[in-house]
């Protein structure tokens, strides 16, 4: 159970205030409800570029960094393809450096050539560093335009490719801000050792002058539903062959989402899970596999991705795989392996709140995605799953015509 | 109200900390730790053992005794013994170090007494089935050539080889390595190294006096004691060393050479000045290669400790057409410290992070838990952390100055760079 109070500033900021007086600490969260998915198709990588700026200064303060470092504090951020998050923790008893640093970026930005020119090559060595100068490292690259043909989500998050980031001018950047930068577009979450009413009022203090900015309403491609299989092949140099395979599901607030999550863990939730006790223990076919759900906010996608052992070509993996797809959409799960995953998910939830960022954390992706209190409600939507509900979402997912396969070979083997 | 927001808030610059006193058992010749926190409903069990691979006879034997762990005892299969542990959401982590192995186990408080049973066995009772161990060898074998592609892990795996030629803390594991390990001199280091009982247990999170005894009594331990393989350091020379890699676009660049260890007097202005350096995100290597320059995602230094002595090294992966340029730059921002005295402002940010960062590090009963076992593992006087706080909170610039020209002249550090060959 993570407590909490929530309050609506008059300029739409919604503050959201946990107190945990076990720590020392205290942790600001504050998620912006703008992703890689809210990008204009030929400017893509902005969000994350833009996430980069954040921290070159904002209009009053020169350096966001270094007060926070002499205030004992650290922090970071991310960029997913639904929503941007910043983060800090810091000893309790100086929050509102927080405060005022996070205020004042949201209310401007210190924009400029030089530190833009710079944070583009950052970001493009970010590029390479994670997806080009390493193994099996474009493989996103490759399937998100597989799987998506009209959704957003068909772009990762760092850009289709570095010429988008290279032609990002500061006009582009500086529009961004404005469309989305919001006190109305973003929800603020502070955990810790604080007094909920000190913190509303320096809540009130710092963002509560911060005007109201138009965002405007969100109205994205929709994908529509896959009628047949996908497939890519492609040649690198890897050691081993890869396979993925993607199925499109429910998005995150969907009361469908919970059942496919846990089936992901019936799949492959630790080394008594389906996938590696057959496909990597008993048949030995892959070296290693996993599935697990991409929780979005548009409807999400379930990831089967293995790599195979040398001697098995791609095609056996894969009908490998569909054979054990089969089998759980048609041979009713036992109890005892639901009852595993439940508890699975139980440690899981109990590592989720050991720390107050991650309690924040959880607080601001809840709220943004309509409400807060699902986080203290979802331990009971998951123990009241049924069996049923998890064989429906195989069958609903586990379909050919709802298939994308990536198939990653080695030129090696 | 008129707000100016180009004056902060009042920063305090206090960073009091306290760690938790454990409580100390000492059960048939075995040092247990109770660190309780009642603010989760987790357990955290860890077994550390002398078994590290410094110990072991050839490439392998430890992390693949290590791995295999419960894969297998006499009396169940490695499926029923993971099915078991799976079904109360268990967790098992196994872990490796140069001196020390360690199994830890995280279950709810309310399993545990369920799991014991299991985790015990497959502690005390492994018996490292041939086919497990020949498809654990396979696998790790398969994602080891995958990581031979990628130039930060062949720096990283390279690197110590420069400090310590011919000696374990230099060993550089080899692909074929994978095609030696036998069952026979697997199950006899964990024979030898397992069976000799831990060096130490530390229980801790929901865990009270009951649970204490539930887990000694889970255990039998026949204490052996095993002398420390200390084998002699070979002399220090600095070396210079590329490994080419020409189908990268990124180049990993390794710069450091041997460090002090915490025991030393000058572990914490080493401790200080790498921070400054290189050390977090406002250091000045990041300012300048990364937030100035453009040359990389991201650039740091750190101080590694093995229990013979440690390792002081900075690391990065830059553009292949940077190389030079970043060696250059590091050059620069190591003889600028040994030129300037650090000025006074930059001295309290750094002190402010380092002590801010340690608090993080202390922050409820698992975090508190690592801190503890660097005091027990390393026999460090109990206060050791508050001392050292304040040794850095003392620190002045001149310790800085000192500490650079001691230890950190251009002329002392080795180098690797693996990736393309560069211009000079």
């Amino acid at each position: 159970m993570i407590e909490f109070n929530k309050y609506t500033l008059s300029n739409g900021l919604r503050v959201l205030i946990h107190q945990d007086h076990t720590t020392p600490l205290a942790a600001m969260n504050i998620v912006y409800d703008v992703g890689a998915r809210d990008e204009h198709p030929e400017k893509t990588g902005f969000a994350h570029l833009f996430e980069h700026l954040m921290f070159e200064g904002s209009k009053n303060i020169p350096n966001y960094d270094t007060p926070l470092q002499l205030a004992g504090g650290s922090n970071n951020a991310f960029t997913s393809n639904d929503v941007t998050n910043y983060y800090l923790t810091v000893p309790a008893s100086n929050i509102e450096v927080g405060f005022w640093l996070e205020s004042d970026r949201m209310l401007e930005l210190a924009f400029s050539k030089e530190k833009l020119d710079v944070q583009k090559k950052v970001v493009s060595e970010e590029f390479k560093q994670r997806y080009l100068n390493q193994p099996y490292g474009d493989i996103w690259l490759l399937a998100r335009p597989l799987i998506y043909k009209k959704h957003p989500y068909q772009w990762a998050t760092i850009g289709k490719d570095l010429s988008h980031i290279e032609k990002a001018t500061l006009e582009d950047v500086k529009d961004f801000f404005y469309k989305f930068y919001a006190p109305n577009n973003a929800v603020l979450v502070i955990s810790g050792n604080v007094e909920t009413s000190a913190i509303l009022q320096l809540a009130e203090k710092w963002f509560g002058p911060i005007p109201r900015r138009n965002v405007p309403k969100r109205n994205l491609p929709q994908e529509p539903p896959q009628t047949e299989e996908r497939r890519l092949r492609v040649e690198r140099d890897v050691p081993s062959d890869a396979l993925l395979m993607a199925f499109h599901m429910p998005s995150r607030t969907d009361e469908r989402y919970y059942a496919f999550d846990l089936l992901t863990d019936i799949l492959s939730g630790g080394k008594s899970s389906r996938l590696y006790e057959k496909l990597v223990k008993e048949k030995e076919i892959f070296t290693e596999i996993g599935a697990y759900v991409m929780g979005s906010h548009d409807p999400g996608l379930i990831i089967v991705f293995g790599k195979l052992e040398k001697k098995i070509t791609i095609a056996q993996g894969e009908a490998a795989v569909w054979e054990l797809l089969e089998e759980i959409k048609q041979l009713r799960i036992a109890d005892e392996e639901l009852a595993k995953v439940k508890n699975k998910w139980l440690t899981q939830n109990a590592f989720e709140q050991l720390s107050v960022l991650n309690k924040a954390m959880k607080l601001s992706f809840a709220e943004l995605l309509g409400d807060a209190q699902m986080v203290n409600r979802e331990p009971e939507i998951y123990a009241s799953i049924t069996v049923e509900q998890i064989q429906q979402a195989a069958a609903m997912a586990f379909q050919k015509n709802n298939c994308s396969i990536l198939e990653y070979k080695s030129l090696q083997i | 109200m008129n707000l100016d927001r180009s004056i902060p808030p009042v920063i305090r610059q206090e960073f009091p900390f306290t760690l938790i006193q454990p409580e100390k058992q000492m059960i048939r010749g075995v040092p247990y730790y109770l660190i309780s926190g009642d603010d989760t409903d987790l357990v955290r069990l860890e077994l550390v053992f002398q078994a590290g691979s410094v110990y072991e006879p050839s490439a392998l034997i430890a992390s693949t005794a290590n791995n295999l762990l419960g894969e297998g005892t006499s009396s169940h299969s490695a499926a029923e013994i993971n099915a078991r542990l799976d079904y109360y959401g268990a967790y098992i982590e196994k872990e490796i170090t140069h001196e020390h192995a360690s199994v830890t186990l995280y279950c709810l408080g309310r399993f545990l007494k369920d799991v014991l049973p299991f985790f015990a066995e497959l502690v005390l009772d492994s018996v490292f089935p041939d086919r497990e161990l020949r498809i654990n060898l396979n696998n790790r074998k398969a994602s080891f050539e995958s990581n031979l592609k990628k130039v930060e892990f062949v720096c990283r795996q390279h690197f110590p080889s420069l400090l310590f030629p011919g000696h374990p803390y230099g060993k550089v594991t080899r692909l074929e390595d994978y095609d030696q390990v036998t069952q026979t001199d697997v199950f006899h280091f964990y024979q030898t190294y397992y069976h000799a009982a831990p060096v130490a247990v530390f229980l801790s999170g929901k865990a009270n006096q009951q649970t204490f005894q539930l887990v000694s009594d889970a255990f039998d331990w026949h204490k052996r004691t095993i002398p420390l393989n200390h084998i002699a350091l070979p002399d220090y020379t600095p070396v210079h060393k590329h490994i080419a890699m020409e189908d990268t676009i990124q180049s990993a660049i390794r710069i450091g050479r041997p460090a002090v260890t915490q025991e030393h007097p000058d572990f914490a202005i080493w401790s200080l000045t790498n921070t400054i350096l290189g050390g977090y995100f406002g250091s000045r290597l990041m300012k300048n290669i990364r937030e100035e320059k453009g040359y990389t995602y991201g650039i740091g230094s750190a101080l590694q400790m093995h229990s013979q002595c440690g390792v002081w090294l900075i690391a990065t992966e830059v553009g292949a057409e940077y190389t030079q340029a970043t060696l250059d730059e590091i050059n620069k921002e190591i003889l600028r410290m040994h030129h300037e005295p650090v000025g006074e402002e930059e001295m309290q940010i750094v002190k402010n992070y380092i002590q801010g960062n340690f608090l993080k590090s202390v922050d409820g009963p698992f975090a508190q838990t690592e801190r503890i076992k660097i005091i027990v593992l390393k026999g460090l006087p109990e206060d050791y952390y508050q001392r050292l706080i304040e040794a850095i909170r003392k620190a002045s610039a001149d310790d800085v100055l000192q500490c650079m020209h001691t230890y950190l002249h251009p002329d002392q550090l080795s180098r690797l760079v693996v990736g393309k060959a560069w211009k000079n």
